[in-house]
């Protein structure tokens, strides 16, 4: 894809419970994340069997869905970090490559 | 005459003292001395008139000589004496009415009364003393009593050594007053005060001098004067009363000894102006120290260390009438400052939602309106005739007038009557002030002018104080900061101590830390801070399970997670159950039941002639106390011990601490030092200052956005109590607070693995501002931020500094944890678990077994015993007798469930159908309302399904009016006419505390807000109902709601509420929305009392709201079209249930069309005689057992620390018909939400009740169990020394410590007599039990609550007559029937407890 001009980075894909989402961007901030996509009300099936999306009297039991594209460099302590906050609460981790075209989006160049 | 009276006032608080001790009844011995002292108030006040009309009184009963100095014993009052009189009993007599109903039930109620009589006395003795004798012996009584009234709570130990300094503190001073009553004494011949006041002129300057000299050392002892001053401040730890009782009048003692030895002290050379400088710089160095305090009680000490300060400086000035004036004013200002501290959080709250100032301000407003104080204040002086005191005087005036009136015409868009209101008001206040005070001290004819160069310096040190004020606003001065949030104390200065090893590391030493690590540091706090769970703000208290975050975890695992990381208790004692047992209220059935959780007892062995088996065993176990009884027969001991020495012993273990431990707790347990107790307060120290800084006049440094760790690195090197190397470690250590703790971590050497387990460790140490920094970070920008990690991280540095520091000093190792744990590690020999011999020896007893049929055992029965007892540890017990406790109330809740008489339905419509909320208190009132009249009620969440904020137009804060579990989907503003009156309240507010921060200016405002007080407590005495505070009643309309929510939001949210209630067809004429609050005074814990569901606050907002939108025709048409169809002759009104008077308040009732007023007035009456019954029923349940009549005075006493039981003996959540409830009194336990399975086929309803009201219960229920199990650590102790912190957000028990969390002791428990039964909660469902499973099934959360025992569930099969419960291996059981037992009411079981109240009475 460089020939398209774009470049390759990581993004992280992380299903946690509502209650725990505050934990994941605390980390994401600590680790220069520089910014991510949410997306609320997620529903699916899987180890504690089936999610519905949205409550009516409860926002905190549901799932949330964070999105984040980092370069490589952040990834170490991104990926360590998430791996510990789900090692004992409900929630699922997918990692995968992207490809984006402006790099200077995502902290590229700018790691402490 | 008036020396009867003098002598009868002083024998009314002298028999106040003794009947508070002899009367056997504490409430009735409280009354009776609070009536005596007002009695001898009423006295004091006739006296005075007397003194004023008749002049002086003069009665010598004695005249006895001591080494030939003859002295009167006696009576002698002049006009100043009268007034000091009129105050100390004033005082006395408005402390113990108050202390009478706040510390109601108290074991210390007696001694306290007979203190605060017994002080009072000696202090009337000496102030009508008309000998040095009589006086000595008066100042040192009082002195003698004050101290035991310090340490009201004994038995904490910082509160025994505070009172041992003080002791020594107080003989200090006594000693000095005797040397120089000896030498006046010695000098005039006689003992007699009117010889020695005669004589001073002629006395050697030396002896004067020296005698001066000592006076003013007793002097400043006694009113706290800088550098003895520490002690004033440390009294925060002794309940309310005692602080106003000692602010208000035993600090003044010191300036009526100035007073009355005036001559004396104007004819010693040098003392004048000792005393001026002695009380100018405690003025200004009191000042510095309030200025910096963020809790309210530490503020008024300090500020009374100021106000002291300054009545002695005018002392040294000369000026003793204005000093007179000076010490009345400031004492009853200060007794109601103290009094009413607890209303502070309300004020505040009040505040922050009312609309903010409007800037710039109007700066020729503020010309206008200071021209016209300085009109009046200079016409004052023209009048009165300018003197030097007199100009100081007036400038105090007009600094603290100017203060206000800058302070309250800030706002731009304050009505111009307002302005002129205030402005006219302080003009006034100013102006009056002066001739009030020139007219005072004319009256009292005490020497009152001061030469004018030393008024010009006292003058100069005011003004230079008011500049650094200024200056140190604006200035980052952190050093001063320190110095005055230190109270002044300056850094011990410790000699280089030789270290062990020349060579150990210096400096920081840190090791580096790279991103990943900081991210496992992230990630480590997250796991450490599933062990706190957040804490809302008091204005908002929201119940919550301490241990939510560990609800994934089972409720047995968590607790013992629990208990060994935090060490705090988790379940009630045994011995706690077990008079339930004999009480009858557990059954041995229930006992059997519980039992069945554990693994199959042993077969029968043979015991002392008998055959017994493992079941009997345990069953006599849990009968007695075998692990702590009293002790055995030692004969039977050795028997045992033989028998034991005899049997296998386990391998012992020496436990690995690192990581488990942290470097703290490795160096107190091996050095004995106690440094965990040194970081738990500077970092609890620092907390208050930075989250609780909006309070404080002088705040911490920094900048407004700055979050707590970058706040912290900037101003830490600066404190000189951090420890030695702190600033240097605070340099080196990075700028992100996820690396500064990596770096820490490693320092530390603690494991990597281990980080969490040693975070969880650090954070429970302060599980209360840990709870605090999870809901800030929840909740950015509502309140000074604290996240867990700046937390972690702060605590980590203060430990390493403090640690490093120790370790190099006395060991000679670097500060890791793995170095320390092997240099102080001695072999620890865990001995396998077992039970002791003595418990052994107990049980041997209890089976008639003696020494001999002991030693003669089979060694199989010995076994059966050992494991009987190993087996039943005593937390082990507790788990067994809660659950047995569990078993009976719910046996008997199902037998009372099934037993629900035939719905009594009236033939045709109701009158109404009410929906009250599920709070457990509605569950009365709706038992009340059904018997009175044709209603049908309904239960729901009391925030009636619409989820929103409310927030006044300009507010800084609004109010989240949903459960915790929601967010609010928009923010519904206020009419702007409810808000504008507002800005004009709050214009009033801002200039009163504008002129007491004003530093200068605050010596003038003490004595005009000691008159406002003195009129107040009046007021409180004559019409305490004038002062009951109001209910903000103004809510939005369709017009904000429309603003806020559209059409479709609002048909979504209406529909979803009555299909969830099932409220869909046959409305009546009238449908009532009823939500419910508490009015209650001067109480930090008022929003406890209000709506959970509404986010703790008042629910006839929301119920306002919700009857809006279903008024709403564009809603009901809506609402049509989706098969509700709310017929137009149908009303929705809303309701407020007062749960602390029982009134029903209807809101908008004016509003109500012809049509329906004779059915909302029908409807009233039924409501009015709801209330009557359960006012009733209410007040038996009360511990003072007032007449249901008196029951609507509590929500206006101020000093009514429980003005109800709110959720208190909540046990149970009922969702079903209310014809399955209706005609059952359930004792006001059990939550009640309506629900109709036959219109949920796909469970929605279900879902919305068991994962919203039901798990809302839950944590109410499992707040108020851990309150009840652990009120010191898991509760928030008593309610007495609590003192408010910065905006509201919690509070400090007295001298500060942790913010306590959870429920303070007042809410579940009496004096030492806990009366919530800490049960879990029970859910019983109306419903299929696949309805119920799909529920479960969607919802893995709910299912953990329920599996992990947080919770128990209990289905009542509408198809057939059974109920099921969850069976162990899934799926449902049927609950087996219970066998025969004495059918019994569910209401009447609370628990009584038999231990010793100083097991259990929860202090600071």
């Amino acid at each position: 894809m460089n020939e398209l001009g774009l470049t390759r980075m990581v993004k992280v894909e992380v299903v946690t419970r509502a209650d725990d989402v505050d934990a994941v961007r605390t980390l994401l901030h600590a680790s220069g994340v520089s910014g991510w996509t949410s997306l609320s009300g997620v529903s699916g099936f899987g180890h504690h069997g089936t999610h519905e999306g949205r409550l009516l009297f409860n926002d905190r039991a549901g799932l949330v869905m964070l999105i984040v594209v980092l370069p490589y460099d952040r990834t170490e302590a991104v990926v360590t970090g998430l791996r510990d906050i789900l090692a004992h609460r409900p929630g699922v981790m997918f990692v995968s490559e992207a490809w984006v075209s402006r790099p200077d989006y995502f902290g590229a160049g700018s790691a402490d | 005459m008036s020396v009867a009276l003098a002598t009868g006032v002083l024998l009314a608080t002298a028999s106040a003292a003794v009947c508070a001790l002899v009367a056997p009844d504490p409430r009735r011995a409280a009354r009776a001395t609070g009536l005596l002292l007002a009695l001898a108030a009423v006295g004091a006040a006739g006296l005075l008139a007397g003194v004023a009309a008749g002049g002086d009184v003069a009665g010598v009963a004695a005249r006895p000589e001591v080494a030939g100095v003859p002295f009167g014993i006696g009576v002698r009052v002049d006009r100043f004496d009268a007034l000091f009189m009129l105050l100390v009993s004033g005082i006395a007599a408005v402390v113990a009415g108050y202390a009478r109903r706040y510390l109601d039930g108290e074991p210390g109620m007696a001694g306290f009364q007979a203190r605060v009589a017994g002080a009072a006395a000696a202090t009337l003795v000496m102030a009508t003393a008309p000998s040095l004798v009589q006086f000595a012996v008066g100042w040192i009584v009082a002195g003698r009593l004050l101290v035991g009234l310090i340490g009201y709570h004994r038995d904490q130990q910082r509160v025994r050594a505070a009172v041992r300094r003080i002791g020594r503190l107080f003989l200090l001073g006594d000693l000095a007053l005797l040397a120089g009553f000896a030498l006046l004494a010695t000098a005039a011949g006689s003992a007699d005060l009117a010889d020695v006041r005669a004589a001073a002129g002629d006395a050697p300057g030396w002896l004067l001098a020296t005698a001066g000299g000592s006076l003013l050392v007793a002097g400043m002892v006694r009113s706290a004067q800088v550098p003895v001053h520490g002690w004033l401040p440390s009294t925060l730890d002794a309940p309310t009363p005692v602080s106003a009782f000692l602010h208000a009048g035993m600090v003044n003692v010191a300036g009526f000894l100035m007073i009355t030895f005036a001559p004396v002290v104007v004819a010693a050379p040098g003392v004048l102006t000792a005393t001026l400088l002695v009380g100018l710089v405690t003025a200004a160095a009191g000042t510095l120290f309030a200025a910096v305090r963020t809790d309210v009680k530490g503020a008024l000490a300090r500020s009374t260390v100021a106000q002291m300060g300054f009545m002695l400086a005018q002392c040294g000035l000369g000026a003793f009438g204005l000093a007179a004036v000076h010490l009345v004013g400031h004492g009853v200002y200060k007794a109601y400052a103290f009094l009413s501290a607890g209303g502070t959080v309300q004020t505040r709250s009040q505040a922050a939602e009312a609309p903010q100032p409007v800037g710039p301000a109007p700066r020729r407003r503020l010309v206008v309106a200071t021209a016209v104080l300085l009109g009046v204040l200079g016409l004052a002086e023209a009048l009165l005739g300018a003197t030097a005191t007199g100009l100081l005087t007036a400038a105090l005036a007009g600094a603290a007038g100017f203060a206000a009136l800058r302070a309250a015409l800030a706002d731009r868009r304050l009505p111009a009557g307002a302005a002129a209101a205030v402005t006219g008001a302080v003009a006034a206040l100013a102006g009056g002030y002066l001739v009030a005070g020139h007219l005072a001290t004319d009256w009292l004819a005490l020497p009152s002018s001061g030469t004018p160069l030393a008024v010009a310096g006292a003058a100069a040190v005011l003004a230079a104080l008011t500049v650094l004020r200024l200056v140190v606003t604006r200035r980052r001065a952190a050093g001063l900061w320190w110095w005055a949030w230190r109270d002044g104390r300056l850094p011990a200065r410790r000699t280089a101590a030789p270290t062990r090893a020349p060579d150990a590391p210096g400096g920081p030493g840190l090791t580096e830390a790279g991103p990943a690590d900081a991210a496992r540091a992230a990630a480590a706090v997250t796991a450490a801070a599933d062990h706190v769970a957040a804490t809302w703000p008091l204005d908002s208290f929201v119940a919550v399970n301490p241990l939510a975050g560990l609800e994934r975890t089972p409720f047995r695992q968590a607790t013992t997670r629990l208990r060994e990381l935090g060490g705090v208790r988790t379940h009630l004692p045994a011995a706690r159950w077990r008079q339930r047992l004999r009480d009858g209220e557990i059954d041995e059935a229930d006992l059997t039941a519980a039992l069945a959780g554990l693994p199959a007892a042993t077969g029968p062995v043979p015991l002392g002639g008998r055959l017994l088996d493992g079941t009997q065993l345990r069953m006599l176990v849990l009968r007695h106390p075998v692990p702590d009884g009293p002790p055995p027969a030692s004969d039977l001991l050795d028997a045992v011990r033989r028998r034991l020495a005899a049997r296998p012993a386990g391998t012992p273990a020496t436990p690995d601490l690192v990581g488990e431990r942290t470097l703290a707790e490795l160096l107190d347990d091996a050095l004995g030092t106690r440094i965990g107790a040194r970081v738990d307060d500077l970092l609890a120290g620092w907390c208050a200052a930075h989250c609780g800084r909006p309070a404080a006049s002088w705040p911490v440094p920094g900048d407004g956005t700055q979050g707590c760790w970058s706040r912290w690195r900037e101003v830490a090197a600066a404190d000189p109590a951090g420890g030695t190397g702190l600033a240097e470690l605070v340099d080196a250590l990075p700028a992100a607070p996820e690396r500064a703790l990596a770096v820490l971590l490693r320092t530390l050497g603690v494991p990597r693995d281990r980080w969490a387990a040693y975070l969880s460790r650090s954070l429970l140490r302060l599980p209360g501002w840990a709870g605090y920094a999870r809901w800030s970070q929840g909740h950015p920008g509502q309140r000074p931020a604290l996240t867990v990690t700046d937390l972690l991280a702060v605590r980590l540095a203060y430990e390493l500094a403090l640690g490093a520091d120790l370790a190099r000093r006395r060991l000679g190792i670097g500060p890791a944890v793995d170095l320390v744990a092997a240099a102080t590690r001695t072999p620890v020999a865990v001995a396998p678990a077992g039970p002791d011999a003595a418990a052994l020896a107990r049980l041997a007893a209890l089976l008639d077994l003696d020494a001999a049929a002991v030693a003669a055992l089979p060694e199989e029965a010995l076994s059966a015993l050992y494991d009987t007892v190993a087996e039943l540890s005593p937390q082990r017990q507790a788990e067994v007798w809660l659950a047995a406790a569990e078993h009976a109330y719910r046996r008997r809740l199902r037998h009372r469930l099934d037993q629900a008489p035939p719905a009594r339905r009236s033939p045709g419509a109701p009158l109404a159908q009410a929906v009250f909320c599920i709070d457990v208190r509605s569950e009365g009132l709706r038992r009340h309302l059904e018997a009175a009249g044709p209603v049908r009620t309904f239960g729901f969440a009391g925030f009636f399904g619409l989820p929103v904020r409310t927030q006044a137009d300009g507010a800084r804060r609004g109010r989240d009016r949903c459960p915790v579990l929601m967010a609010p989907v928009a923010t519904v503003g206020e009419p702007p006419a409810a808000t504008e009156p507002r800005r004009a309240r709050q214009a009033w507010r801002r200039a009163f505390a504008g002129a007491k921060a004003s530093p200068a200016g605050a010596f003038a405002f003490v004595e005009v807000a000691g008159v406002l007080a003195t009129a107040t407590l009046l007021l409180r005495l004559a019409a305490p109902r004038r002062l009951t505070p109001t209910v903000d009643g103004t809510a939005a309309t369709t017009v904000e709601l429309d603003a806020a929510l559209t059409l479709d939001e609002q048909v979504y949210y209406a529909e979803a509420t009555l299909r969830t209630i099932g409220l869909t067809t046959d409305f009546a004429p009238l449908v009532l929305l009823c939500g419910h609050g508490a009015t209650s005074s001067n109480n930090p814990y008022a929003a406890a009392l209000d709506c959970g569901a509404c986010g703790g606050n008042r629910g006839g907002v929301s119920a306002h709201l919700a009857a809006a939108m279903l008024n709403n025709p564009r809603v009901r048409q809506a609402l049509a079209a989706r098969g509700i169809e709310i017929p137009d002759h149908t009303l929705v009104l809303a309701g407020e249930h007062d749960t602390v008077t029982d009134r029903v308040r209807l809101l908008d009732v004016a509003a109500t069309p012809a049509t329906h007023r004779p059915v909302v007035e029908a409807l009233s009456a039924y409501l009015d005689g709801a209330s009557a019954g359960l006012r009733a029923e209410r007040a038996t349940r009360l511990p003072d057992r007032p007449t249901p009549g008196r029951l609507p005075a509590r929500a206006a006493d101020w000093a009514q620390v429980r003005p109800e039981w709110a959720l208190a003996g909540n046990a149970a959540f009922v969702a079903g018909p209310r014809d399955r409830t209706t005609g059952l009194d359930l004792g006001c336990r059990t939550f009640l939400h309506s629900y109709d399975w036959s219109t949920d086929p796909e469970a929605a309803a279900l879902e919305a009740i068991m994962t919203g009201p039901l798990v809302v219960a839950a944590w109410i229920n499992l707040q108020y169990y851990f309150s009840s199990v652990d009120p010191h650590r898991l509760g928030a102790g008593t309610k007495t020394v609590h003192t408010v912190l910065g905006d509201g957000l919690g509070v400090l028990a007295g001298t500060g410590g942790d913010l306590r969390t959870g429920l303070p002791w007042q809410s579940v428990g009496v004096g030492g007599d806990l009366v919530h039964e800490p049960l879990r909660l029970l859910g019983v469902l109306h419903a299929p039990t696949a309805l119920v499973d799909a529920v479960l099934h969607r919802n893995p959360a709910l299912r953990q609550l329920v599996d992990g025992g947080w919770m128990a569930l209990t289905v009542r099969d509408p198809h057939g007559d059974r109920w099921w419960e969850p069976a162990p291996a899934g799926g449902w059981q049927v609950v087996p029937a219970p066998a025969a037992s004495r059918p019994r009411t569910v209401e009447s079981v609370q628990v009584r407890s038999t231990s010793p109240v100083a097991e259990k009475e929860p202090t600071a």
